[in-house]
């Protein structure tokens, strides 16, 4: 492929004497594409990434294309008895969780910020932490440590109580996706006080008003954009959850999807149910988007430098406080902590062998390597054309790689696994299959970090490489690529640890027999082997403790 | 100036054309610089020089016109030289020096394709900017001023055939501005380099270059040496904008001008209703009896001047700059006169 305009060089060329429309159509063209400044290299970047966003949007295209396929039985399949069932759970499930987790993050929040809290920062950790529990592992903690066969009945037996009451159903789905998805909420509502101007309560205070009128009539409304990001966040979550909802058998949309696909030989009322999900997941991080839009308006309100911010004494209220923080660590800490280092220990005393939990650990981290470096190889295209060549097109690519991000991985999963049945069979339930699905799934993570590196990288840069004599491919080499290499280790770093944790599209893409960490622990949970389950979930916080590190770092870095 | 040898011309433009989407950014912008010499590129901001400048590096391609470098058509209808087949030198306005290089490793990187030995073009030209001995620190650990001189020995190591620096002192602060201002000067002057710099500061350009072009809407309204362009400022536009220019309608007829003032002489023909430039050091004031209808209405007082408004007769307010000795009050009935020939342009109707 030639670039216009350097090959003409070595011609004769005269060109104020050039008679309009003298030279050929071959020319016109060279100079309209010259005109538009679309050279070979660009042409062959947005072709890239125009590929690579038509593929992100595959699963949900073909999802629609197969719900669509139904006609007009798709009305009676909606309208069944069940359907509403499944929607009345989910929204329940939803309310309820974000209900509490409000509850807790808003006085979490507030004593960790901006109170005298004995061992502020050390709670301020504490009550964030819970945060490593991927949704799964929560509930396996829980089902282990209060459901049939579970520890706390294994001590109460000899006193003579054969039965707890139910964990599953709706109240442990409640408990474990409360006590591990609150702290979205409260690290939003924490950002929120930390970003607020200390002058508007002064004023407040001036005008008049005493410490509880002032935070009820300013500091709670500007913190209401903050606290509406944060449930959105937790409803999202919510929402899109398949690994403790199917754990503790609670029928929301992702569970009654994953259950109509493998019990029903017509496959179309999961579609239609996925289509629904998404739906209803699209308004919510439509909602999502808006809050946080505004919520950036509020912050700004000064751009005065920072000042410290005045500190509640707590006083006598000092005691109730600290119980609360205690008792919110303890629920959603240590008692998980506990049930699974119990049950490693139990295991490894009754012979249990690590060799499974060995081959999962090798099998995940397989899989997470190869596909955090084929997010990275995709990421790179799609981020340097929205960064450097921004127009409707790459906004557009950039829109299709996210869109991904919002929908559940039951979702996405199902979707692959239809098409994958049906059009790729070759395909199907391979190792390269299940690689896709976490790409579609987490390449947002790497192009958001490779982005914001490259942002970070002056164009001037590349300016200065080419005026000094260096091509396009020594330009990218020797300046663009070295500059680059902190986000794409940051974006590597991030799809492989979610890969490691993810659960719903390696149940159901996975090849016969690849057992994961995540499936193992989901598996033996099922069959309530409580102590297979404990060393996989133990790697596995560890690695989700690393990953909401890195993602933490990068927050306060950014700040 | 006198003609140039074909042979010596730097750079040329002719009718150079830039449209960003429906805004014309430059709009027929011809120019001409003898090799080694300095031109500034002066304009208010948003009037094209940076584009002009990019299009000259070959970041952006021309719409129309032709530029020539060193006699070598670079860009064109059906042209476009890629910028690293150019040999052009860039200082930007930030500097740009690759962050993850050492001093020695920036100003090399230029010289890949160089015939010496790089190794002793990198000495040489980081010793011309004063720099020896820095050669292993890393940008990061360099003040403002280093950089500065960072980015242009990377500039001039690979001997390009021009130099375009783009706001090169905008980021120093005002102290240290001056001084490297002139070290830059010498340095260009001992490379005997062709350069252009683009800035918005009239000063800067004044004080610095041999020519100053002065770019308004995308087009270039005059070049001139900056002497010339002072005292003889093409049009209104270029006079307001270069320094402080009083204005006041008058009736020319040849080489003279009847206005409020009096009759003075003016340094070109012209004839017909009139605008004429006074500039504030060249309207003299003195002290007058109370019968004179002339009064100071406004003083600032700078330290080493002073600007003092007067109002005349007619109620038209003319500034007066002056040493600092003088000394006028609010009210004081003064006398005006006009020292030297002034510029006047025929007025729009």
């Amino acid at each position: 492929m030639a670039f216009p305009g350097t090959n003409r060089l070595n011609r004769p060329h005269n060109p104020p004497h050039d008679p309009p429309g003298s030279p050929g159509r071959r020319d016109d063209d060279v100079t309209r594409w010259a005109r538009t400044g679309v050279s070979g290299p660009r042409f062959l970047l947005h072709a890239l990434a125009g590929l690579i966003a038509a593929a992100m949007l595959l699963p949900l295209v073909y999802l629609i294309f197969r719900a669509l396929g139904v006609g007009t039985e798709a009305f009676d399949l909606l309208f069944r008895p069940s359907t509403a069932r499944i929607m009345a759970n989910s929204v329940l499930l939803t309310l309820l969780v974000t209900f509490f987790s409000l509850l807790i993050s808003l006085p979490l929040a507030w004593l960790t910020t901006r109170t005298d809290l004995p061992a502020r920062r050390l709670w301020s950790v504490l009550t964030a932490l819970p945060l490593v529990f991927p949704s799964y592992v929560g509930g396996y903690a829980l089902v282990a440590m209060m459901g049939p066969r579970g520890m706390l009945q294994g001590w109460l037996e000899p006193l003579g109580i054969q039965r707890l009451p139910s964990i599953y159903g709706l109240t442990g789905a409640v408990w474990a996706l409360t006590l591990f998805t609150y702290p979205y909420l409260l690290l939003s509502i924490r950002a929120g006080l930390r970003n607020m101007d200390p002058a508007l309560e002064e004023a407040a205070r001036n005008l008049g008003h005493g410490p509880w009128p002032t935070f009820r009539r300013v500091t709670l409304p500007a913190l209401r954009p903050s606290m509406v990001a944060g449930s959105l966040l937790v409803a999202l979550y919510v929402l899109s959850d398949f690994g403790a909802v199917s754990i503790l058998r609670f029928n929301s949309f992702t569970r009654a999807i994953y259950i109509q696909y493998l019990s029903s030989f017509d496959r179309s009322y999961a579609a239609l149910l996925s289509l629904v999900l998404v739906a209803i997941t699209i308004l919510i991080l439509f909602a999502a988007q808006r809050a946080q839009g505004r919520q950036r308006h509020f912050y700004r309100t000064s751009v005065g430098a920072a000042r410290v911010m005045p500190m509640a004494k707590l006083g006598r209220m000092k005691w109730p406080a600290l119980v609360f923080s205690g008792l919110v660590v303890t629920a959603a800490l240590i008692l998980p902590l506990s049930v699974v280092i119990y049950w490693l220990i139990r295991g490894l005393m009754a012979g249990e062998s690590l060799l499974p939990a060995w081959m999962a650990t090798i099998n995940s981290l397989r899989a997470a390597a190869l596909a955090a470096m084929a997010a990275i190889l995709l990421a790179l295209p799609v981020s340097y054309l929205a960064v450097r060549f921004p127009s409707r097109y790459s906004t557009l690519v950039s829109q299709s790689v996210y869109l991904a991000y919002g929908l559940p991985g039951v979702v996405i999963a199902l979707s692959l696994v239809f098409f994958g049945a049906n059009y790729a069979p070759f395909l199907y339930q391979t190792l390269a299959m299940l690689i896709f699905a976490y790409v579609v799934r987490f390449l947002p993570q790497a192009t958001g970090n490779v982005r914001t590196s490259l942002l970070q990288i002056s164009p001037r840069l590349e300016e200065a490489a080419r005026s000094l004599g260096a091509s396009r491919s020594r330009t990218l080499g020797r300046i663009t690529l070295p500059l680059l290499r902190p986000g794409i280790l940051s974006g590597a770093a991030l799809v492989f640890l979610a890969t490691m944790k993810e659960l719903p599209a390696t149940l159901l893409l996975g090849p016969t027999g690849f057992t994961t960490l995540a499936t193992q622990i989901w598996s033996a949970t099922a069959e309530a082997f409580f102590a297979r389950a404990a060393a996989p979930a133990l790697i596995l916080l560890a690695v989700s403790a690393l990953s909401i590190g890195i993602i933490l770092g990068h927050e306060e870095g950014g700040a | 100036m006198g003609a140039q040898h074909e042979s010596s011309v730097g750079i040329r433009l002719r009718e150079v054309v830039k449209h960003f989407g429906r805004v014309g950014a430059v709009n027929g912008v011809s120019l001409e610089l003898a090799r080694g010499q300095l031109l500034a590129l002066l304009g208010p901001s948003g009037c094209g020089k940076t584009t002009t400048l990019r299009l000259i590096a070959g970041f952006e391609r021309v719409d129309a016109g032709t530029i020539e470098i060193g006699g070598q058509v670079v860009a064109g209808p059906r042209i476009h030289l890629p910028p690293e087949k150019r040999r052009v030198g860039m200082v930007f306005q930030e500097y740009a020096l690759f962050p993850h290089m050492t001093v020695a490793e920036n100003v090399r990187f230029g010289l890949q394709n160089y015939a010496g030995d790089p190794g002793r073009r990198v000495a040489e030209v980081l010793e011309m900017v004063g720099m020896q001995g820095l050669d292993a620190r890393m940008p990061h650990e360099l003040s403002g001023g280093q950089q500065q001189r960072v980015a242009l020995a990377r500039a001039l190591a690979p001997e390009p055939d021009l130099i375009l620096l783009d706001e090169p002192f905008s980021n120093l602060d005002a102290g240290l501005r001056v001084r490297v201002r002139s070290e830059v000067r010498a340095i260009l002057r001992r490379a005997n380099a062709t350069a252009i710099f683009v800035t918005h500061d009239q000063e800067e350009a004044l004080s610095l270059v041999d020519q100053v072009a002065v770019l308004i809407d995308g087009r270039v309204r005059q070049v001139a040496p900056p002497q010339q362009l002072y005292r003889q400022p093409a049009d209104r536009a270029v006079a307001e904008f270069m320094g402080d220019a009083n204005f006041t309608p008058g009736v020319a007829t040849g080489r003279r001008v009847e206005c409020e003032l009096g009759v003075l002489e003016t340094q070109t023909d012209i004839s017909g209703p009139v605008d004429v430039l006074i500039r504030p050091e060249n309207l003299i004031i003195a002290p007058a009896g109370a019968d004179s209808p002339t009064r100071v209405r406004n003083i600032l007082f700078f330290g080493h001047d002073q600007l003092v408004t007067i109002e005349l007769p007619s109620g038209r307010r003319l500034d007066a700059r002056m040493g600092p000795a003088y000394h006028y009050a609010i009210g004081q009935p003064v006398q005006a006169r006009v020292d030297g020939p002034v510029m006047a342009y025929a007025r729009e109707s």
